[in-house]
């Protein structure tokens, strides 16, 4: 999924400071074992206190459209998880918190800073995410605006499907010292 | 041209002569901390297909595991969860695993294990605090966690630096939650997004240790990756009280800016001017000053967390509700940061005092900041000087949460509505 080159998706839209307490509840996570039950409750209250019953309006590659700064908050990463297992192939922000976006790339999901994003597409819009020209089109205007390519270190993180696959091919490769 | 102060930081972790910002760097990290994340952190491994979870931990005398955000636990699952730290502890071999004398992650650290000069993780969002004692401390997620344990290093972007200059003497009602809560009015949560804040200038400078935890620790809530304060006498004092790792202490070496370092924004605060600020439901940039909210009915205050759970917070309840007492219809819970605290302010009677005036004093922890505990009911209202007032987080989505220092809290928990500290406290 991650070496996709072209996402299409439906887009759902969200405001300014959507933080990781309306994504991923505190009391859902509560600090549980990260197993196949809680991820069901994050899933099932996620973004509950703006949307409730989320998880079950979107569909598998859509994509989530915010403001400013999303993800502000908690270190959680559930809240990026359920991102994931809510279906979404991307979030296009204004802006995205540091923490957000660092455990975005870790986890090999899609994550854009676009600046002018919320102008540009309106909820139920189709959206598509060009990651060899970097460039996003409305398909339902036919508008298209160019976006900030990733990093060369960050693009190959998440082609590599996130930090501890390249974990792994550094232990392949005999890279990890001996205690 | 010179260097800020997380340039040089990450130059050094880095082996280079110098960095600039936007620069990715590969760094070798000085402290890895985890509180109960190090379990999602072991089965980010295993998870991934790493069986037998992390093959290695880069230094264990530089990895210090707390589990504090879970004890006392409040239900069975943390408490499986504790217990499936404990056998990590030993599976991983540890030598330095904190198990029975919780508190708040970042107090314990600050009082025990990070240094001045160094480049430090941490598995949680307030590990900026950690900036007070000129530590490059900052938050990341279980998967970087999990690398950067095994390798001892991790991908960074040199961040541009804010510096944020504090001028002038403060009202004495005024504390440094206050520069913090006006900043983020004044700028919004993102003023710092991916950058670095140094606080500086005579305000800082005479600034408790504990004010500056405060401020350092809610650089996140304005985006920031790091807030720093200069290495100084107040900080030396805090550290020479440390009785851990004494040799690592010893080698310490704080870092501070050159003179003609680049700072990206300059930001100058005059104290004097400053009035109480409160930030209203449900962000940490909806700041009003006080007087714009006075008379706000509370069902609920609340002093403490990571940010604002410290003696000197305690003092200022105790100075405040000294003979008097707490309003009938107000529940006022105060929370220590840690079991030192806790002694200290013991030891000085502070609780006699809060016990007096009919405040509940809360075993050390993160209970009530992250609704574990004192969950708030549809419709309540509560004013606290915790981190955050993100919906939801301290109970029902209905629920009102304020933000606001020590001493405007405690003064209107005597009140029973939302009061302007000036006229109480001089
Ligand atoms: S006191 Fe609150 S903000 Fe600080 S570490 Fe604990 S839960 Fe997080």
């Amino acid at each position: 999924m991650s070496k996709k080159s072209i996402l299409t998706g439906r887009v759902w839209k969200f405001g300014d400071n959507i933080d990781t307490d309306i994504i991923a509840p505190a009391d859902t996570i509560s600090f549980g074992l990260g197993d196949a039950a809680e991820q069901r409750q994050v899933l099932e209250n996620a973004f509950r206190a703006v949307r409730p019953n989320f998880h079950e309006l979107v569909k598998p590659g859509d994509i989530l459209v915010a403001g400013r700064n999303f993800g502000l908050g908690s270190h959680r990463e559930p809240a990026n998880k359920v991102l994931v297992s809510l279906g979404f192939s991307a979030v296009v922000a204004e802006s995205i918190a540091r923490l957000f976006f660092r455990n975005s790339v870790a986890i090999g999901f899609h994550a854009f800073q676009v600046p002018g994003i919320d102008a540009f597409v309106d909820e139920g819009e189709r959206l598509e995410i060009n990651l060899e020209a970097w460039r996003l089109r409305n398909l339902d205007r036919g508008t298209e605006m160019a976006i900030e390519p990733y990093s060369e270190l960050v693009k190959n993180i998440i082609d590599a499907g996130g930090i501890i696959e390249v974990m792994k091919q550094r232990i392949a490769a005999g890279a990890v010292p001996v205690d | 041209m010179g260097m800020t102060v997380i340039e040089k930081i990450m130059a050094r972790a880095s082996g280079q002569p110098r960095v600039t910002p936007g620069q990715f760097i590969d760094a070798r990290l000085d402290r890895i901390i985890a509180h109960e994340e190090f379990y999602r952190i072991h089965t980010a491994a295993v998870n991934n297909g790493i069986e037998g979870g992390l093959p290695r931990i880069f230094d264990r005398d530089r990895f210090h595991v707390v589990l504090e955000h879970f004890q006392p636990a409040i239900d069975e699952v943390q408490a499986l969860r504790a217990v499936k730290m404990r056998e990590l502890a030993d599976r991983y071999q540890l030598r330095h695993f904190r198990d029975t004398l919780p508190g708040v992650l970042h107090r314990i650290v600050m009082e025990d294990y990070v240094l001045p000069g160094e480049l430090a993780l941490g598995s949680d969002s307030h590990s900026c605090a950690w900036g007070a004692l000129n530590c490059a401390g900052t938050g990341m997620g279980e998967h970087e966690l999990a690398f950067a344990l095994v390798f001892g290093t991790l991908w960074f972007k040199v961040p541009e630096t804010i510096k944020v200059v504090l001028d002038g003497q403060a009202n004495p009602a005024i504390g440094s939650k206050d520069v913090a809560l006006w900043l983020g009015g004044r700028y919004g949560t993102a003023f710092a997004l991916y950058k670095s804040i140094e606080f500086t200038g005579a305000g800082a400078a005479a600034m408790s240790i504990e004010q500056r935890f405060a401020l350092s620790a809610h650089a996140v809530e304005l985006g920031g990756k790091f807030g720093l304060f200069d290495y100084d006498d107040k900080a030396a004092a805090f550290l020479d009280k440390r009785k851990a790792l004494r040799d690592q202490l010893d080698g310490a070496v704080a870092v501070a800016a050159d003179s003609d370092a680049t700072y990206c924004q300059e930001v100058r605060i005059d104290l004097s001017t400053l009035e109480p600020q409160v930030a209203k439901p449900h962000t940490f940039e909806n700041v009003v000053p006080v007087s714009s909210v006075v008379g706000t009915r509370i069902d609920q205050a609340v002093v403490g967390s990571c940010a604002n759970g410290h003696v000197e917070d305690i003092e200022t309840v105790a100075r405040v509700v000294r003979g008097r007492k707490v309003h009938p219809r107000t529940r006022f819970l105060v929370q220590p940061a840690s079991w030192a605290i806790w002694r200290e302010c013991a030891s000085r009677g502070l609780f006699d005092v809060l016990l007096d005036a009919g405040v509940q004093v809360l075993s050390p922890g993160c209970h009530v900041c992250l609704g574990m505990q004192g969950r708030l009911a549809d419709g309540e209202v509560c004013l606290t000087s915790t981190t955050r007032n993100h919906r939801g987080r301290m109970g029902s989505s209905e629920a009102q949460v304020y933000l606001a220092s020590p001493t405007t809290v405690a003064v209107s928990a005597l009140a029973g509505v939302i009061e302007d500290p000036r006229g109480v406290v001089q």
